[in-house]
């Protein structure tokens, strides 16, 4: 298919295998900025959930895994410590970040991807509905050019086609290729076309079809249902405990059950598309915010926000990108002899699809001529020859940059910086960043510094400078290419799309077994083995049929005392603290209490986390909870406190969301390490509570495939050489 | 006097360094695959040592493998497969940085994975791959080098092809820390290997005896000297393993004679890794001593091999069709090549596209063409021999078509970017941080070597064990400490390992305690046996697959292998008991191995068989003993008919001592 072909067919199949690369490029951002957010909320619960301090240690993942009958992979399963998982999640970090800003791209997406599997399936017990989704996507866009646009990547590459040699040639247009020169410059095996886009709509398609059938029950009908929701303790956000009782909730709640039917339809709508699009990815990025926003699954309305920017299509982008204002129209004078100012200049142009800068070389004011200075006219755009305005003089021009607006005036040294970056599309954020009070100042010092060693700076990067010659050279318009490699492209795009039908297939195929969204597809080997490693194997429901009746949370009593002969409790007791037992939630820090109707602060890991480990069916999971708790909680650290717990009681408190007068919550009592909490004991008794006999405590032998040996401290035995004899201290 | 040393210790030759590279690289091949075959038992969840265990039970200290994050034996494969891709991309030097930094993960990885079988020749490779990340490895005889010299210069006429002077900047000598580092390192195993050896076996000379008869490492090879070599002999060779190894480091470190003492070190390493190597199941500690040997080349060894080639080889006088992309790309892949400049081109004076001229005969028979070249190539002769002639004879018949399909043309290549500032800052601050790692890790390496060595006394005067014997030097070198320091106690070595060198070295491995069979040999022997029962009824060794024998007397060499005889020598230990599970674990799946429902095992006893040696100048050990370390029997079991019924499970002693 070309892509030039005008038929409906083709119009029709070019509107469902390709997004544009753009949108790709601002999906990339999202995304990633989605991910380094992720990671940042995952740092901060590192000793709990990613080492071996905290409340689920590797070995343990490992031997429940083993139990489970099933393992997963992860990398971070290597890593012990809080510092060496800090290590693990830093250099994650740097791959998100470096897929981010579209370095290297397929590459770092590709380790991006990896790192989240390993941050997944390093600890089963927090993987909630969104890392699957967040995965899904990251893996249908895997094979899409998500490098395009808005990266470093796309800059180097604009950069390295670059045909202008001279400063006079930046009036030329000839030196900007045209579409046509564009295409003839693709490498072969290229193309705009790809299974993966098929795989990217089809994914957002089964996602909103998936929660709009399954959200069915009476409380999304009557508007009820985020209400209802806000009300479930460990689900509702900090802000959405806040407004659990708005009246906007109703709306909202009939507002995200239509938008979910309509995205599908607005997707697939093969009329109007740039409009339908525009509004599926408006109403995707509403659903996304609000249960970001209003819900402690952080990651689940982040991964569905991120999806709207694939939606923006092909003309919309050509409308924004061509979107011109003559207000915004500027003249840019720059020194000719400065080397990175010509190569600015020319990545200007590049970037100004508006038409609304001329870029002139400050040689312009040696002209002969009476007008030698071209501007946009503010209406038309058109370029107008105009004399030097007052004020701008050479000696002007040697020290600064100039924006010269089309009524003559002009703004000078960083003011002339913001005003380029506002004409250029898609940099009015980062032009309006730096004209903010505070920042303006080290915006123009900054400039000022570069100015003054303009010379300096070109010479240092291997760029000309007074006089001295460029390297820039001419670039061709397309690189002879061989047969052979024109062959090894072609062969490469077609390994694209075979692994494109792999992971698009697996990722589908899985989604539509677990979500009750219509027909199955059938589920090879190779797609069943591809999701579970891949850890794409979860549901992405979320509040179905409807939000639960019934909730629950976690209550830790815990009794501490300073111990005066640590360091930290020895220079407390110094300051005339009391070494006498206080009593805390270590899960929060607060007073404990049976209360339900109360914020959660902890997150959406936690959330998960707490949900589960009382449930019987992770019994095995829960020795190491209660020796985390033992000496430490999510907010407080007993060493760093200089504190030494002396008991823990936990409780699991349960009941309706909306309880009936004079209802008092159900409490059951989990476990009791060391000499228990003291401070909930009276409101225990008299809750008439149940639980005894622990369920968390030593578990039964049979449960588990072979005793797990206890932590002991163990003394490393020192080395030997080959034949070595062992020390008789040793023997 | 600075440049002296500089001369001296702190420059490599990138010729020596490639050669560890290439040496290293395919030591660390072999190793990989004698470990990979042994990833059944070693590495994966159903081993004897399941990752769990290994993670909750550490065998050290602070330590990382990335083998603890893959479980199944499909995933252990594929981490062994991507640790041999990588060793690969270190043989032929593609990508060779990152491929020596990635195979130092892999190989510490695999060494921290499983401790039980980790000896002093795990160190040595450990610390091989760890001083080859910082020598310029990728300089020479590399696919790096290649394609670096490949993309800097196309030649595109036979003025071209004659200049030589772009080849100066790989030839020329990479001073850093590292030189220093690599090479006394290696010296400091061998001086330590010497003053350790302070037993009075040693002494005595009666070493090489003992040794030879420890049947759980001896190769056949030892077995036949210690039967047919004299008392007497052994003896001298005794003292000779002190001298030689006294003589390397002495070599080594030699600021005088460079040439000749770098040539005596090697050649005695060579001989005594040899020998030791041939007669000892070791593991890598011999052959990775002998890789590490090529550092000690000079250019001057290089100098003078290139002469000896230079009389040997045959120049070649080649003619290229200057017009032909074909024939001078040819041209500049032997120009490459050719290190020594034997080949010399001329413009064609006939219509072949590549001939070879010798006199007034001028030979254009491709396969002639071809040997011709190769015999003036270094080691062209014994690499070309393989080579059929037949695609080179089908390339230049096909010049025209094959020079369009692969894009080969002679159009000048545009003048590449000069080196900017930034990029020469950049480079300085590169080197800096380089050396300033350098410097730590030679820090570390010291203090380590201070820490960990037993010469070196934790105290002067050192601490006696209650009744221990002293020799008589020893006892007047007590004395004169008492005379002269009375009841003052000075420490040389701090309690505990200080934090810096746990974490620089111990996440590594890279440790400094060298002394093999110091301060003594030991003086008996032992092996771990499973004896496993089966369903049928059959008695098997789930490890070796033999069938259990209890008796060490009569052994000639146990055959087995490093990982399987120090695997045993280890569990054997009381401390380690709790991962004798891990046996029995391993030994429940053997018929899931086997895939024989009839190999499904019933009972285990895992025994520590030992003997006494046999004294000079006795032949057969005494006192065998099978000590049973771990017994299980299946509950519930219930004979088949036929099969007898299983014995009491037994009751387990400590092996530990005698």
């Amino acid at each position: 298919m070309k892509s030039g072909s005008t038929s409906t067919f083709g119009r029709t199949l070019r509107h469902y295998t390709r997004i544009d690369a753009r949108s790709l490029g601002l999906f990339r951002i999202f995304f990633g900025i989605v991910l380094l957010f992720d990671l940042f909320g995952r740092m901060g619960d590192v000793t709990a959930f990613y080492s071996n301090d905290g409340v689920l240690p590797n070995h343990a993942h490992l031997y429940y895994l083993k139990a489970q009958g099933r393992f997963v992979w992860s990398a971070l399963h290597a890593f012990n410590t809080p510092g060496e998982a800090l290590v693990g999640m830093t250099l994650i970090g740097f791959c998100y970040l470096c897929f981010t800003i579209g370095y290297k791209t397929r590459l770092f997406h590709a380790l991006s991807l990896t790192g989240l599997v390993c941050l997944v399936a390093r600890n089963l017990l927090i993987e909630g509905p969104g890392e699957p989704l967040a995965l899904a996507l990251g893996f249908v866009t895997l094979l899409l050019p998500l490098g395009s646009a808005f990266g470093l990547d796309a800059i180097v590459k604009k950069a390295r086609a670059m045909r202008e040699t001279r400063p006079a040639q930046l009036a030329d247009a000839s030196a900007l290729f045209t579409q046509g020169e564009i295409q003839e410059r693709r490498l072969p095996g290229w193309s705009p076309y790809s299974l993966g886009a098929v795989g990217a709509w089809a994914l957002v398609v089964v996602f909103f079809l998936s929660l709009a059938r399954q959200q069915v029950g009476p409380a999304w009908h009557d508007g009820s249902a985020f209400h209802k929701a806000l009300h479930i303790h460990m689900f509702a956000s900090p802000v959405g405990f806040r407004l659990r009782d708005s009246a906007l909730l109703g709306w909202l709640t009939h507002s995200v059950r239509v938008l979910q039917w309509a995205i599908p339809v607005l997707v697939v709508l093969p009329v109007l598309r740039g409009p339908a699009r525009g509004i599926a990815a408006a109403a995707i990025l509403f659903i996304g915010l609000s249960y970001a926003l209003l819900s402690n699954f952080t990651l689940f309305g982040l991964a569905v926000a991120s999806m709207a920017p694939l939606m923006i299509a092909n003309d919309t982008w050509e409308k924004w990108s061509e979107r011109r204002d003559g207000r915004r129209a500027r003249t840019v004078i720059f020194d000719v002899d400065c080397g990175i100012c010509f190569y600015l200049s020319k990545l200007l142009r590049r970037y100004d699809t508006r038409d609304h800068l001329l870029v002139q070389g400050n040689d312009v004011l040696d002209s002969s001529d009476e007008k030698p200075l071209v501007l946009r006219d503010t209406r038309s755009l058109a370029p107008q020859h105009r004399a030097i305005p007052a004020g701008i003089t050479r000696e002007l021009a040697e020290q600064t940059v100039i924006a010269v607006r089309p009524d003559g005036s002009f703004a000078t040294h960083g003011t002339a910086v913001v005003e380029i970056l506002r004409a250029l599309p898609g940099f009015a954020p980062l032009a309006w960043l730096l004209s903010l009070p505070g920042i303006r100042g080290v915006r123009d010092a900054a400039y000022r510094s570069v100015s003054k060693n303009r010379a300096r700076i070109s010479v240092e990067v291997g760029m000309s400078a007074c006089g001295i010659a460029s390297h820039a050279t001419p670039v061709p318009l397309k690189e002879p290419l061989s047969p052979f490699r024109a062959g090894a492209f072609r062969a490469l795009g077609v390994l694209r799309e075979l692994a494109a039908i792999l992971v698009v297939g697996a990722v589908l195929s899985q989604a539509l077994a677990v979500n009750a969204v219509g027909p199955k597809l059938p589920q090879p080997g190779a797609f069943e083995t591809f999701s579970w490693w891949s850890r794409t194997t979860g549901k992405w429901t979320l509040l179905v049929p409807e939000p639960a009746q019934e909730h629950g949370a976690m209550i830790v009593d815990t009794s501490a005392a300073i111990y005066p002969q640590s360091e930290v409790g020895k220079a407390l007791v110094a300051k005339g603290a009391s070494t006498e037992p206080r009593s805390f939630d270590s899960l929060n820090g607060g007073a404990p209490a049976f209360v339900l109707d109360r914020p959660f602060w902890l997150g959406g890991r936690w959330a998960l986390y707490l949900d589960k480990i009382q449930r019987e069916e992770y019994r095995t999971l829960q020795t190491p909870f209660k020796t985390y708790l033992g000496k430490r909680g999510p907010r407080y650290d007993a060493d760093g406190r200089g504190e030494r717990i002396a008991g823990v009681d936990g409780y699991w408190l349960s009941g309706p969301t909306f309880p009936a007068v004079g209802e008092a919550p159900e409490v059951r009592r989990l476990f009791r390490h060391g000499r228990g909490g003291s401070a909930l004991l009276d409101a225990f008794a008299a809750l008439g509570g149940s639980g005894s006999a622990p369920v968390i405590g030593p578990r039964p032998r049979d449960v588990l495939p072979r005793g797990e040996p206890q932590l002991e401290e163990y003394v490393p035995p020192p080395l030997q050489s080959p034949g070595q004899e062992r020390p008789e201290s040793q023997e | 006097m600075l440049d002296r040393f500089e001369a001296r210790y702190l420059r490599v030759d990138p010729r020596a360094a490639a050669l560890f590279r290439v040496a290293l690289a395919v030591l660390c091949i072999a190793d990989t695959a004698r470990h990979w075959a042994a990833a059944d038992l070693l590495y994966t969840n159903d081993g004897v040592l399941a990752n769990q265990t290994g993670l909750i039970r550490p065998l050290s200290g602070p330590s990382f493998s990335i083998f603890n994050a893959f479980s199944t034996a499909t995933e252990v494969h594929v981490l062994f497969a991507l640790g041999v891709a990588v060793e690969l991309m270190l043989l032929v030097g593609y990508r060779t940085r990152w491929a020596a930094v990635l195979n130092l993960l892999f190989i510490t990885s695999r060494d921290s994975r499983t401790l039980f079988v980790e000896n002093g020749g795990y160190i040595v490779q450990n610390l091989a791959c760890f001083w080859a990340c910082f020598l310029p490895i990728e300089r020479r005889f590399s696919i790096d080098a290649f394609r670096a010299s490949w993309r800097a210069r196309k030649e595109i006429s036979i003025a071209d092809l004659a200049d030589r002077t772009s080849d100066a900047g790989e030839r020329a000598p990479y001073v850093s820390l590292v030189g220093l580092a690599a090479v006394t390192n290696l010296a400091v195993v061998y001086f330590f290997n010497v003053v350790n050896k302070t037993g009075n076996l040693w002494r005595d000379g009666d070493t090489v005896h003992y040794v030879l008869h420890i049947n759980r490492m001896v190769t056949g090879l030892a077995v036949f000297v210690r039967e047919h070599f004299p008392l007497g002999l052994l003896r001298v060779a005794d003292f000779a393993v002190i001298a030689v190894e006294a003589t390397i480091c002495v070599c080594i470190m030699s600021a005088r004679a460079r040439f000749a003492a770098r040539l005596v070190a090697i050649g005695l390493i060579g001989s005594l890794h040899l020998t030791l190597g041939s007669f000892m199941r070791l593991g890598p500690f011999s052959w990775f001593l002998m890789a590490w040997s090529t550092l000690l080349l000079l250019p001057v060894h290089f100098d003078r091999l290139h002469r000896f080639y230079e009389r040997r080889s045959r120049p070649a006088n080649v003619e290229i069709d200057p017009k032909s992309p074909l024939a001078m790309a040819i041209a500049r892949i032997v120009k490459r090549l050719d290190h020594r400049e034997r080949v010399r081109f001329q413009p064609a004076q006939s219509a072949a596209l590549v001939a070879l001229r010798a006199g007034d005969e001028l030979v254009s028979e491709p396969r002639a063409v071809l040997r011709g070249i190769a015999e003036a190539l270094p080691f062209g002769r014994w690499l070309a021999a393989p080579l059929p002639s037949g695609p080179f004879a089908w390339a230049l018949t096909n010049a025209p078509r094959l020079e369009r399909f692969l894009g080969i043309d002679l159009v000048a290549k545009p003048e590449s970017a000069a080196v900017t500032g930034v990029g020469r800052r950049f480079a300085r601050l590169r080197t800096g941080l380089r050396e300033v790692a350098l410097a730590w890790f030679i820090l570390c390496a010291t203090v380590q070597a201070w820490m960990d060595n037993k010469v070196i006394p934790a105290t002067i005067p050192p601490k006696l064990k209650d009744g221990q014997p002293l020799m008589p030097d020893e006892a007047q070198a007590f004395a004169f400490l008492k005379k002269h320091l009375g009841d003052t106690v000075i420490p040389l070595k701090p309690a505990r390992t200080p934090a810096f060198l746990t974490y620089t070295n111990g996440y590594l491995r890279i440790f400094q305690g060298w002394g093999m069979f110091a301060p003594n040999p030991i003086q008996d022997d032992g092996v771990m046996v499973v004896d496993a029962i089966t369903v049928s009824g059959r008695h098997i060794d789930p490890i070796t697959l033999r069938t259990p024998d209890l008796d060490l007397t009569d052994s000639r060499g146990e055959g087995l292998s490093q990982i399987e005889q120090d695997l045993g020598n280890r569990l054997r230990f009381d401390r380690n008991q709790v991962y004798r599970e891990g046996v029995r674990d391993y030994a429940l799946g053997h018929h899931l191995r086997t895939k024989n429902p009839d190999d499904e095992i019933v009972s285990v006893d895992v025994y520590w068989v030992r003997c006494k040696m046999p004294k000079p100048g006795q032949r057969r050990p005494t006192d065998n003993d099978a000590v049973p370390i771990y017994s299980w029997r299946k509950p519930g079991y219930v004979p088949r008919d036929g099969v007898a019924p299983l014995p009491p499970p037994l009751r387990t002693r400590s092996a530990d001592k005698w």
